[in-house]
């Protein structure tokens, strides 16, 4: 293909630019490489013209997620990688605490709004009720959710009473 | 019956070979690494020197020196340390994210839990015949779920 002209005033020129139909269906990326999934759509903001997010397709287990592009890091022709873990894929890693009991698993995450900031998570384990950790309770996420040593709340199992 | 003690000095806050064998074993990154089998002594000096891990049936064990406990806890041991061997099997991404393909071996500093270089089967199945690739610990950003590199895989050094 012969080379276009260049129209431009103070933009990129066209070698240094992504081309978004190629974008679509490659894969998005974690900060840490989990595979969040494949771009189904590429949103862009009316206004100012500028790259707002992307719809990031699901499967049977999980929905669609829409990544605003603060969360990006990296963007190439081959994939986006993000600059963070998404935290509502915390969901289903087990909980432990800082002695390394096993408390159950996160059945349920709660962000701060639509941030990717998390406010604390529901956990659950085969006998016990559904309870709630703050964040401010958790060391670190990773494989799994570990817990500070200053959380001390007792599993509640389902024969209990809330009182 | 009291047991009678002749140890020299107070073994109260000691622990026992019993509260660590067969403990949970998790790394820095709260990951299940398997279960406690062995304690190893220092013959010379009768010091705990460390513990060798049960990975399972398929995967082979581990030994951890005592450098990498971090701390042994009631229902589990607690390494300081993510584990270098775990690299293998996890999908290698270039900067761009471009997939280059599965570490299927590594190189570390002697017996230090510190990759020097990382070998990878290239991505595509029809072209596993040829070299594998081999990466410096230089040029890889990331280790988590799976590894990012730096460096896009034009710039990467091919094995015979």
């Amino acid at each position: 293909m012969r080379k276009p002209d260049d129209i431009l005033k103070t933009e990129l020129s066209l070698d240094k630019t992504v081309n978004l139909k190629k974008l679509i269906g490659k894969r998005v990326i974690s900060k840490g490489g989990k595979i969040i999934g494949r771009i189904l759509e590429i949103r862009i903001n009316p206004t100012n013209l500028e790259l707002e997010g992307i719809l990031v397709g699901g499967n049977l287990i999980r929905k669609s997620m829409y990544l605003g592009r603060s969360y990006f890091s990296h963007l190439s022709s081959e994939a986006v990688i993000l600059n963070i873990e998404v935290s509502v894929l915390i969901k289903g890693k087990k909980v432990i605490d800082s002695k390394g009991k096993i408390m159950g698993r996160v059945k349920e995450v709660l962000r701060k709004g639509t941030r990717n900031d998390l406010k604390g998570v529901y956990v659950r384990s085969l006998f016990s009720r559904k309870f709630f950790i703050t964040d401010s309770e958790i060391d670190y996420v990773n494989k799994s959710v570990v817990l500070k040593p200053n959380y001390h709340a007792t599993k509640k199992y389902f024969w209990q009473s809330d009182k | 019956m009291q047991q009678k003690s002749i140890s020299g000095k107070a073994i109260n806050n000691t622990i026992t070979s019993e509260d660590i064998l067969g403990k949970d074993v998790i790394d820095t990154e709260g990951a299940f690494i398997g279960i406690a089998e062995k304690v190893f002594i220092d013959p010379k000096f009768l010091a705990f020197a460390g513990i060798s891990i049960d990975k399972g049936l398929i995967r082979s064990g581990l030994t951890i020196g005592k450098s990498y406990i971090d701390r042994i806890e009631d229902n589990a041991i607690f390494l300081k340390i993510k584990v270098a061997y775990d690299i293998k099997g996890k999908l290698v991404f270039d900067k761009d994210g471009k997939e280059v393909g599965t570490v299927s071996s590594i190189d570390l500093y002697g017996e230090k839990n510190k990759i020097k270089n990382i070998y990878v089967n290239p991505y595509h199945i029809l072209f596993s015949f040829k070299d594998k690739i081999i990466i410096p610990a230089d040029c890889i950003k990331t280790i988590g779920d799976n590894v990012i590199l730096n460096v896009t895989i034009d710039s990467l050094p091919r094995k015979i």
